[in-house]
């Protein structure tokens, strides 16, 4: 008992007692475990509907409550159909969604039935949902696919003819420049395509082509001059509208005009038009713009127009106001008019710039005329269909004021006359195909009325014969140039409901209605497009709409038997039929540069998705450019230079190379006649290998049979030096389309390559020993994998560095929680000290964590080859890449488009040649025929990045890419 | 789902000299006790989800958190630990909860009965004022 203290103190046993106590008072009064803060409520006072509405809780318990998760209140389910589908709403949302990605006129009804993809701005119809790959060929090349290419863009430029003229010069080849000045395609009888260059950097420099048409001249004087005011349209492809459209700015040194400029600008223009009128008084009508309020967004429709005849004294109109009858729901909102309130319409909306002396205007056009692309050799019986030209005799109304524009513009009988005329035109042209490149204007009924009752199969018309073919000399005036008249057709379109309602009453159901006088009109323009192939195929029209009628004409089309093609399947149709490429699809623009390496990037995220053991190892294959094609690289690496190119687009040198290694068009006439020697030969031991081609496209190609052949034995080897040295004057550093097809089994990808054989290669082909299927000989030896090692290494390390970084963390956070006192209060949260320390360690450990992060991408670059590896490290040297390739349905093999470098193909050209001479006399033992297919089709290797085997197929060259 | 059932000890080590009570330095002795008396099995069959969720130096009060199941094996040790850090230690276990908070409201009553006992031994008028006094201090929050 004695070392018991004498006394002692409470105080000291007990306070430790109470703190703790304190502490956990403090710690279960706060403590958000154990229950949820709306469990403090009696349970007669909780409420289920807290979890959706927070604010149904007391306010004291409502700041835990926040924090323990009840913010994040899911907004409940959507709202009920019946409430998102009100017709207001769904207005609404309807341009609300198309904030980022502008919607074409038709996209509800692509939405439904295409997959989409978000492109260029625009959301675009990629292909169907359902399986079209065949089918939409078979509409491409047997009857009519419609395409709404509604997303290229319009560019409108005035200006006097030489200026226009003198801008576009530097910009654009001679060649093309002088197809330009040809009267037709001045006096707007023709458009035609042309491909812009940078300023003073031809051949270098290519932005993309762009579709040209002159607005033909009003009244009856054709006659061009040089110092007269004239427009231009430009269609241009949106992924290279920016650079164009600055380009144009910096060529015609034009300036954007300010909003608030429009009014000032306005009435000059005006003037300037009267004084013109003035001049050439022999004009016998003009419609013309009288200045009018900018139209507003408001709710009722109202059109300014004013029409003034020069016989007449010229009167002014000013903010005369006109009610169109019918359509002036003023309570109601306008569904046509909000379905359009994205575009630019009305015209005084549109981005409009000016050259200093306003000499020059450029407005842009841009979404405000719909363009539909209807291809097929009954694309001409599907636009008959379902288009139904205007009768537009009209009875003679003194008061024009109140009349529809049809009635202001069609008053005169001059423009009768016209349009009589135009429509003569279209009628012949069932019985005689079109001239390439014309320009059609038409007038037509409102296609909703014309519209069949239901989805018609195509009728094959008789082609009409009493109709004379007409010298191309018809007049193409029309309404739609006119950019006021053009407002006012899309204004003045009457809702579909009226329509509808209209239809709905009919006597017999799906009746066509006759027409009715006051029954809207529509103007539209009509442009062929001649065929791209010898075949035919890639012929057709486009159509040119005014905004907001889109959709009317569409479904007409549709129901008139058009099959409609996405993006995907004109591409297929780029290869299968060689119709004009898209700039997007031209190695040599920046568009181009830009979507190749996006495709490139897609396809390296495709491979590397994989598990390691299920992707071609491309180091052992030797392939190292797999996913996108080198184009730089390719030229520098065959021609000494920075590595710059162009696209060879003279069409005489093409021409001269197609001459010697056949023309990609010509293609299908050649097998032909191949196949018919193999039915005249019997002993013919080497005929066309995959003879099977569609039993379809033998119709097609049959008519093609008969004509003579061309001649392809004929060139001697002087021909083809000839040609060589003339090459060989020209700066080589280009790129030739080409278009393979093999002369085997197998399949093609894209990225493939394009290699040079070797004269070897060429002569065992000859040996009878040989197996036909040469690409079992040929193959690539297997490369080293030098970076296997470095990639375990790499591995290893990853998970070392792993693991420290695991065990840092840990330690970090351990040291925290050691230190952290649960009793201290007033200590801030141990997760807000353990995320500090944390990122302590984080900025401590920097570097490591660098790589760490970086490893993916270091083990990526490890898979592939190194890019600072020589381009030729194969056996055979590379010539170029193919950008498209699957299996033909044209040819009935397989077969790709791609490029090849200049200097390579002259290469080649010398050296078939070569072997040509050597090896005359085995030819001659042999029969002559398979001599006569080699001749024609000069043999290039190709070798797809997933394998090694080298594979035989024939080159011919494209001759017109664009 | 099974839910994993825990249970917390609520013990008191009560040292026979003065000792600095550590988590690691009670996690130490427990484990040492318990492969003294189950071997390795008793350690492995402990150790996952074994923690030391509290300590409090002062009143020498620890939460000793284990699955349930393997904490009889811990309950068993408890009154065999002899030392902690080397000082002979008696372990007592006070309450045996399913939750900690139950832990925590066990020992704030455990507290209250010992500041009852306390109070009710204080002797003088003074002193009990004095108590009533410090019990209010606002430091002691």
């Amino acid at each position: 008992m004695d070392e018991l203290p004498s006394s002692c103190s409470y105080l000291a046993l007990g306070a430790a007692r109470i703190r703790e106590i304190k502490a956990i008072v403090d710690k279960l009064d706060n403590c958000e475990h154990g229950g949820r803060a709306f469990q403090n409520l009696p349970r007669h006072m909780q409420r289920r509907t807290v979890s959706a509405n927070p604010k149904r809780l007391p306010h004291y318990l409502r700041d835990r409550h926040m924090r323990e998760g009840g913010a994040n209140v899911k907004t409940t389910k959507r709202p009920k159909k019946k409430y998102r589908h009100r017709p207001n709403n769904l207005l609404a949302e309807y341009n609300r969604r198309q904030s980022e990605y502008l919607w074409l006129e038709t996209h509800v009804w692509h939405a439904k039935r295409f997959h989409m993809t978000r492109k260029w701005g625009y959301a675009l119809s990629e292909t169907p949902t359902m399986k079209g790959y065949r089918s939409t060929l078979r509409a491409a090349t047997k009857t009519c696919t419609v395409q709404d290419v509604s997303y290229l863009c319009c560019i409108e430029l005035e200006g006097t003819r030489a200026s226009l003229l003198a801008g576009l010069a530097p910009i654009t080849q001679s060649l093309d420049l002088v197809k330009l000045k040809s009267p037709e395609v001045l006096q707007g009888k023709r458009w035609m395509s042309l491909v812009l260059f940078m300023k003073d950097k031809k051949p270098y420099g290519a932005l993309g082509s762009v579709d040209i048409l002159w607005h033909p001249k009003p009244g009856n004087h054709q006659d061009v001059e040089e110092t007269e005011n004239s427009k231009l349209w430009l269609w241009v492809h949106p992924s290279a509208h920016i650079q164009v459209v600055n380009l144009l700015i910096e060529t015609y040194n034009l300036k954007k005009k300010l909003d608030e400029a429009d009014d000032v600008i306005q009435p000059k223009d005006q003037e300037k038009i009267l004084l013109e009128e003035s001049k050439g008084g022999d004009s016998p009508m003009e419609i013309e713009e009288i200045k009018g309020e900018p139209i507003t967004e408001s709710k009722d429709t109202e059109v300014p127009a004013g029409i003034s005849n020069s016989d007449t004294p010229v009167h002014k109109i000013n903010g005369k106001k006109d009610k169109i009858k019918g359509n002036c729901h003023s309570t109601k909102k306008n569904v046509n008019e909000s379905k359009i309130a994205k575009k630019n319409v009305p015209f005084v909306r549109t981005p409009k710039y000016n050259s200093p002396n306003s000499s020059v205007k450029m407005t842009l056009l841009k979404d405000t005329i719909n363009r539909f692309c209807v291809t097929g050799p009954k694309s001409y019986s599907v636009l008959n269909a379902s288009l139904y030209p205007a009768d537009l005799t009209l009875s003679k109304k003194d008061n024009l004021k109140d009349q529809s524009w049809w009635h202001k513009y069609y008053h005169d009988e001059d423009q009768q006359m016209i349009y009589k005329h135009q429509l003569e035109t279209w009628k012949s042209f069932s019985s005689c195909t079109p001239p390439p490149h014309t320009v059609l204007p038409m007038t037509i009924r409102d296609p909703r009325i014309t519209l069949p009752h239901k989805k018609l199969p195509l009728k094959t018309s008789d082609p009409d014969t009493n109709v004379q073919v007409e010298p191309s000399g018809w007049p193409v005036e029309s309404p739609i140039f006119d950019n006021r008249l053009r407002d006012e057709v899309t204004l003045t379109k009457e809702e579909d409901s009226i329509i509808n309602k209209k239809r709905s009453k009919m006597l017999v159901p799906g009746e066509r209605a006759t027409e009715d006088p006051d029954e809207a009109k529509l103007p539209i323009l009509l442009m062929s497009r001649p065929p791209t192939h010898s075949a035919g195929h890639g012929a057709g029209w486009d159509l040119l709409i005014p905004a907001g009628w889109a959709m009317s004409v569409w479904m007409s089309l549709i129901f008139c038997g058009g099959v409609a093609v996405g993006l995907k399947e004109s591409l297929n149709l780029v290869m299968e039929a060689l119709t004009p490429l898209p700039p997007f699809l031209m190695p040599d623009t920046p568009s181009g540069e830009i979507y190749s390496t996006e495709e490139g990037q897609e396809r390296q995220e495709e491979y590397f998705k994989r598990p390691p053991s299920a992707r071609h190892n491309f180091i052992k294959l030797g392939v190292q450019y797999p996913f996108s094609a080198p184009w730089r690289r390719l030229i520098s690496n065959w021609k000494e230079g920075t590595g710059d190119f162009f696209v060879l687009r003279d069409i005489a040198l093409l021409n001269k190379l197609a001459g010697i290694c056949g023309d990609a068009s010509n293609r299908i006439k050649a097998r032909n006649i191949g196949k018919k020697r193999k039915a005249i030969a019997v002993s013919q031991t080497v005929p066309y290998k995959s003879a099977k081609i569609d039993p379809y496209l033998e119709t097609i190609t049959e008519c093609k049979v008969t004509e003579e052949e061309s001649g392809l034995d004929t060139f001697s080897a002087t021909a083809v030096e000839d040609v060589v040295g003339t090459l060989r004057k020209i700066d080589t550093r280009c790129l030739v389309m080409v278009r393979l097809q093999l002369e085997g089994k197998g399949t093609l990808e894209p990225c493939a390559m394009i290699c040079l054989p070797q004269l070897e290669d060429l002569k065992d082909r000859l040996k009878p020993e040989k197996n036909m299927d040469q690409s079992n000989n040929l193959h690539e030896p297997q490369h080293t994998d030098t970076r296997a090692e470095q990639r375990v290494q790499l591995r290893e390390e990853h998970k070392k560095i792993g693991s420290k970084l695991q065990r840092l963390r840990k330690k970090a956070r351990a040291k925290v929680s050691e230190e952290h006192d649960i009793t201290n209060v007033a200590d801030t949260s141990l997760a807000k000290k353990i995320s500090e320390a944390l990122e302590k360690t984080e900025v401590e450990n920097r570097e490591i964590i660098a790589k760490f992060s970086s490893y993916q991408k270091t083990m990526e670059d490890l898979w592939l080859m190194p890019r600072e590896d020589p381009l030729q490290c194969c056996s055979r040297k590379i010539m170029g890449y193919i950008t498209q390739g699957t299996f033909c349905l044209t040819l009935g093999v397989s077969g790709g488009v791609g490029w090849v470098a200049l200097e390579p193909l002259m290469q080649l050209l010398l050296m078939h040649e070569k072997f040509y001479s050597e090896t005359s006399e085995i030819n001659e033992l042999q029969n002559s025929c398979r001599k006569g297919k080699s001749r024609s089709s000069h043999s290039v290797l190709v070798r797809c990045p997933s394998t090694s085997h080298y594979q035989w197929a024939g080159l011919t060259i494209v001759v017109q890419p664009e | 789902m099974v839910r994993c059932k825990r249970r917390y000890f609520v013990v008191e080590v009560v040292p026979e000299n003065s000792l600095r009570l550590t988590w690691y330095g009670l996690k130490n002795a427990i484990v040492d006790t318990v492969r003294k008396l189950h071997g390795d099995f008793g350690v492995a069959a402990t150790t996952s989800g074994f923690q030391i969720k509290y300590c409090n130096a002062e009143t020498q009060i620890a939460f000793i958190s284990s699955i349930r199941g393997p904490h009889q094996l811990i309950a068993m040790a408890l009154p065999h630990i002899k030392t902690i850090h080397n000082q002979p230690v008696v372990v007592r276990t006070l309450y045996l909860a399913a939750s900690m908070r139950h832990g925590f409201l066990f020992v704030k009553k455990h507290h209250e009965e010992k500041i009852q006992e306390l109070e009710g031994k204080l002797k003088t008028d003074a002193e009990k004022e004095h108590w009533h006094h410090v019990k209010k201090k606002a430091y002691l929050r």
